[in-house]
């Protein structure tokens, strides 16, 4: 991606954009942006097109995605660019936009995404975070997307792992922290602990590995990446009450 | 005593270490002055066991006097962040003390949360006695807001004083007689739970008569054995009362510790009726996607809201009328 070529998106097998995917096209543009690439759209359906009306999707074509604190939502998902640092603003809406559920499911995840965030500021280095929510059916969707250093280079500052999947595994675990200062390692551990007590399941991604976790199976798989993802992207869904 | 409430020293901020380890420096501060300490986290949703781990657990690292525990006492969190500052403490190996029922309440309730009320009684001795025991409020095993019979007693035998919207008067003079008690329940409920819509007393009105014509005796068979039969003013079922007990996981706070029988009392039957009218409230804005209307609530208690049967346009239209009757526009 360098100074002055195009990227081709083409959306040929592409029915439909949920909010991880508004995420995803969001970070990128973010990326494409500071590199000076412009996008090309091709074999856009006609029904994909309306999704040219969504906010997010406009700015693909449009100008850099900067508004702060800026909330962009359907029915069932918001979309949030935090810009700067922590915020919890994403948070509020969340429990006012999702209030029908309850008040369990509401406060443990708020507790994901707290963490979630709380990591991405405190590690990656970014400047911008990308936030989503999404509800269909009886699964809430949630995730975080960052474009910084990303969990192996950090996690390599102290530990010693053979490749960027065990990495991304060890950064789970209890009592794991990079932080010299305000040592801790609890949070993540927690939040995948309620993501199981939910029976959900999750995947992270961080520059050439991943991991995708089934709690309710309890399987793991461990993923190498075609390309060198700049940053972490974490993705998650979680069972919540009647739908 | 010193106070740190949370609400006002971390506005903007009560998630991250950075907001935490201000916090724990606070408590520091004061536990080495060996100043009695009040951490108040009434009206806040945490949410963050980094806060947590850094602010109260990583105590356990600290220098802190002898006996640190008898100066500090952390107030007022919800039960899922008590939960959560239970797990990081266990896993720090430190105790934080919490301080029992101090939850604070709506002011018309006799207990605290986490208490239920026990209405004062004679009781024989060993000796053979009689002693009077005075009334007394209780701790709950759950540690939730529960109502008992004698509390929704003692609670609406101050409703006489209080101002109160009145439901609007109906040309049938028996239908008037509860207006105090729908009042003084909607009034409760609606400040309890504030919904960004408040609730009219003339919404259950409507309902009473649309369900009994405020015959207190009521009680419909139900074909359904799983949901027994409706009794009382608002024609509450077996089954909602059994989901009302603390036991019953159906509502995550404010239960009701009653018999069935007692069902049949205006009174109880008014006050829990509307209490899970706000619980059928969550449940409407579950299946449609947005808050729904108290008129959509209404429909949704009375398990018409998405049915087009002739029998319930019926019932629908009948609604719409008591309603209007009251002066609600629909």
């Amino acid at each position: 991606m360098s100074q002055g070529k195009t990227l081709i998106l083409n959306w040929e097998k592409t029915l439909k954009i949920e909010s991880s995917g508004f995420s995803i096209l969001s970070v990128l543009t973010d990326m494409l942006n500071e590199t000076q690439t412009r996008i090309s759209h091709h074999n856009l359906s006609p029904s994909l097109a309306k999704e040219f009306h969504h906010p997010i999707f406009k700015s693909l074509s449009l100008e850099r995605l900067t508004s702060k604190d800026h909330f962009q939502e359907t029915p069932t998902s918001i979309n949030m660019c935090i810009d700067g640092g922590f915020s919890p603003v994403f948070n509020i809406r969340f429990a006012e936009k999702f209030s029908f559920l309850s008040d369990k499911n509401i406060f443990h995840s708020q507790l994901i995404l707290n963490e979630l965030l709380q990591n991405a500021t405190d590690h990656s280095g970014s400047e911008r975070y990308y936030l989503y929510a999404e509800i269909k059916h009886d699964q809430l969707y949630l995730g975080v997307l960052d474009s910084g250093i990303g969990i192996p280079s950090k996690m390599s500052q102290k530990y010693n792992q053979p490749n960027d999947e065990t990495y991304i595994e060890h950064s789970f675990k209890e009592g794991v922290s990079t932080r010299r200062l305000r040592t801790g390692g609890y949070g993540l551990y927690h939040t995948f602990g309620i993501v199981k007590n939910y029976e959900g399941n999750l995947v992270v991604l961080s520059h050439n590995g991943g991991i995708r976790r089934y709690f309710a199976q309890r399987k793991v798989v461990r993923l190498k990446l075609k390309n060198t993802l700049k940053g972490t992207w974490c993705f998650l869904n979680i069972k919540v009450g009647e739908s | 005593m010193k106070k740190i409430i949370i609400k006002d020293l971390f506005p903007h901020d009560w998630v991250t270490r950075e907001a935490g380890e201000k916090l724990r420096l606070m408590i520091i501060n004061a536990l080495v002055e060996k100043k009695k300490l009040e951490v108040d986290f009434s009206g806040m949703r945490i949410a963050s066991v980094s806060f947590f781990d850094e602010g109260l657990a990583k105590l356990k690292l600290e220098k802190l006097p002898l006996g640190w525990q008898e100066y500090l006492t952390v107030c007022n969190l919800n039960e899922w962040d008590k939960e959560v500052l239970q797990i990081v403490s266990k896993q720090r190996g430190i105790e934080i003390p919490l301080e029992k029922g101090a939850i604070k309440s709506h002011p018309w309730r006799l207990c605290p949360a986490g208490q239920h009320y026990v209405q004062g009684h004679d009781k024989k001795t060993k000796k053979g006695k009689i002693g009077h025991w005075k009334s007394f409020c209780r701790d709950n095993p759950s540690g939730k807001e529960v109502y008992t019979t004698d509390e929704i007693h003692e609670m609406a035998s101050k409703f006489m004083g209080r101002e109160l919207i009145y439901p609007q008067l109906s040309q049938n003079k028996e239908w008037n007689i509860y207006d105090i008690l729908l009042a003084g329940w909607t009034q409760f409920w609606n400040e309890t739970f504030t919904p960004s819509e408040k609730l009219s007393p003339n919404y259950i009105k409507a309902l009473i008569i649309s369900e009994t014509r405020f015959k207190i005796n009521a009680s419909t068979e139900n074909k359904k054995k799983k949901t027994g039969n409706a009794q009382g003013l608002v024609q509450l079922t077996e089954e909602t009362v059994g989901l009302l007990d603390p036991t019953n996981k159906e509502l995550s706070d404010h239960h009701f510790s009653i018999s069935q029988k007692d069902i049949f009392d205006p009174n109880i039957n008014i006050c829990v009726a509307i209490r899970w009218l706000f619980r059928k409230r969550e449940i409407a804005q579950s299946r449609l996607r947005r808050i729904p209307t108290w008129y959509e609530v209404l429909l949704e208690y009375k398990g018409i809201l998405k049915d087009d049967s002739p029998k319930a346009i019926r019932i629908k239209t009948d609604l719409i009328q008591f309603l209007e009757d009251q002066g609600e526009k629909i």
